[in-house]
């Protein structure tokens, strides 16, 4: 026989209104009843059924299909050759910080959602208990470290004041973290997709295992290349910058639109820089080796205010696997055309070893024409 | 999804329904319920449990087991997962005993309970599970006490239990 409170502490606790005194009692109630935990089997599940009557078809549908994925990527992950799963080592500089990841060992513990293991995480203005949302932007708070385990088993160590996130990963990425500033250390488990790593400035996806990235203060990052006539060690200010330094086995950085797989030993840079363009340095041709045709066209410029020289590859250039885009007004043209001396370009590359891989430059025609004294 | 395995499609859809709004009803939040929906059969895969007897209750099983495991870290919450494994425990103690009709034939059988409800009654239930919305905002709507409300909820909830009941028990007679 059910005790006269039943009824009302059931839909209490199907409403999500019971007290903990009264969750006991429900409990306990329900464990000498076997009537009670008939009837509350029932209600339970006619509370499941009420919510699949009022379910929004597109969302199970997309809910669904998510399932699908997962089990989709768990069948294409099985058949990844090995050297995917060689172990990797990378290092990123964004100018507003530098980053470094560590993979470690493989892992297989999932958790249903992000957990903070140690020090503040401050979500708005309350610090987060133990869990963390998808798509939450957090900051560490405090003095002292803050680290957490992602949904994916992989664990991030985040310095006080680092500012983050997560966003629900989708198709073959398994997990997104985003670094908006801030120093962050990762162990990234294997399996189940690809793990990726989101800045202001590029993306580091991970096929490997073991990588480092640091992210530096703007003010403390520094830019050199030896690809201009002064062969420079510039300090830029307030432009973000992406270094990746792979010591063991491979990461995908990807920025502005350009993709740069880097393996062990090799070390890519990245940076937008911006301003305008003082002038051109140099213009002519490289000579590829593999083509009896002199039609890699090289240009070089300084952007005023950063003093910082850019060499721009012609679009289709394959030097270095890559291909630079020159918007001028978000339209694709040629350097001799976009780049003159006195409009405002916007510049984004990375430096790979010795090499500045320039991914796109965008120039405004509205600036003021080139001044033809020079 | 031509890489899955027909049968584990088949799996999925025949049972994502139900392992999924079991799982919004323990944890209260659909992101939480559409991940571990995912996790339940991607455990399923892993096993190689594809198919076979129990194959349904098995899942509901892993679907407790790890609702139970994420409402305990996320302590404290609504519902306390010590608490809550006990009552499901009781529960699950009668569900092996008598296995619980198929999910999509009770929906069916509520679907057309739902109808012989009144346009209010229809709309109190949407708000409360379709749009999510509290009691207390529903009360705001409709110039009624939350007290009120949650009476006609819970007459709702026992109405609709007995006439799925009904239905389920018209079925069997019917296939009999």
């Amino acid at each position: 026989m059910s005790s006269p409170d039943f009824e009302e502490r059931l839909n209490d606790y199907l409403d999500g209104d019971l007290n903990d005194a009264g969750r006991l009692a429900l409990s306990e109630e329900l464990e000498r009843d076997p009537e009670a935990a008939t009837a509350f089997g029932e209600a339970f599940q006619v509370e499941a059924l009420l919510l699949a009557a009022h379910g929004h078809p597109h969302e199970e549908r997309r809910a669904m299909q998510a399932v699908e994925r997962r089990l989709h990527e768990s069948k294409v992950i099985r058949g990844f050759p090995f050297r995917w799963w060689a172990p990797a080592a990378a290092a990123a500089v964004v100018a507003a910080g530098l980053l470094w990841f560590v993979l470690h060992k493989p892992s297989q513990d999932l958790v249903a959602s992000p957990t903070v293991e140690s020090g503040q995480i401050v979500w708005g203005d309350r610090v987060a208990a133990h869990d963390l949302s998808d798509g939450s932007s957090f900051r560490v708070g405090g003095t002292s470290p803050a680290a957490i385990r992602l949904r994916d088993g992989s664990r991030v160590e985040l310095a006080p004041g680092s500012e983050g996130g997560f966003r629900r990963a989708d198709g073959p990425v398994r997990q997104i973290f985003v670094l908006n500033s801030g120093q962050a250390s990762f162990q990234v488990t294997h399996g189940g997709g690809r793990f990726r790593v989101e800045t202001p400035l590029g993306n580091i996806t991970v096929f490997g295992t073991e990588f480092s990235v640091v992210l530096q203060p703007a003010e403390e990052s520094k830019a050199t290349t030896n690809q201009t006539e002064s062969n420079m060690t510039n300090k830029m200010k307030a432009v973000m910058a992406l270094a990746v330094a792979v010591t063991v086995g491979n990461v995908q950085v990807d920025i502005g639109g350009m993709s740069f797989p880097l393996s062990a030993g090799q070390t890519a840079y990245a940076a937008d820089g911006e301003g305008e363009v003082k002038s051109v340095v140099t213009t002519g041709y490289i000579h590829d080796p593999k083509s009896s045709k002199d039609d890699l066209h090289l240009g070089s410029f300084l952007l005023g205010g950063r003093n910082e020289s850019v060499t721009v590859f012609r679009t289709g250039v394959k030097k270095g696997e890559r291909e630079a885009s020159i918007l001028l007004d978000g339209k694709k043209t040629t350097f001799q055309d976009a780049i003159k001396p006195g409009r405002k370009a916007t510049v984004t590359y990375a430096k790979v070893g010795d090499e500045l891989w320039v991914s796109k430059v965008e120039v405004a025609s509205s600036a003021k024409e080139p001044d033809k004294a020079k | 999804m031509t890489n899955v395995p027909d049968d584990l499609n088949e799996l999925v859809r025949a049972h994502w329904h139900e392992i999924f709004y079991m799982l919004v009803t323990l944890t209260r939040n659909a992101a939480t319920a559409e991940d571990l929906t995912q996790e339940v059969f991607l455990v399923a895969y892993r096993k190689g449990m594809h198919s076979g007897p129990g194959l349904r209750f098995w899942l509901r099983e892993v679907a407790r087991r790890l609702a139970m495991n994420e409402l305990r870290r996320k302590r404290p919450e609504p519902l306390l997962a010590d608490e809550l494994e006990r009552v499901l425990n009781a529960s699950v103690a009668i569900e092996r005993e008598i296995p619980a009709p198929a999910f999509e034939e009770q929906l069916s059988a509520l679907r057309a309970c739902l109808l012989g409800l009144s346009e209010n009654d229809r709309s109190l239930l949407a708000a409360r599970y379709e749009h999510n919305e509290t009691l207390a905002m529903v009360a705001v709507q409709t110039q009624q006490t939350v007290g009120y409300l949650k009476q006609r909820l819970f007459r709702l909830r026992s109405r609709l239990a007995a006439c799925i009941r009904q239905r389920m028990a018209a079925n069997e007679m019917t296939d009999v």
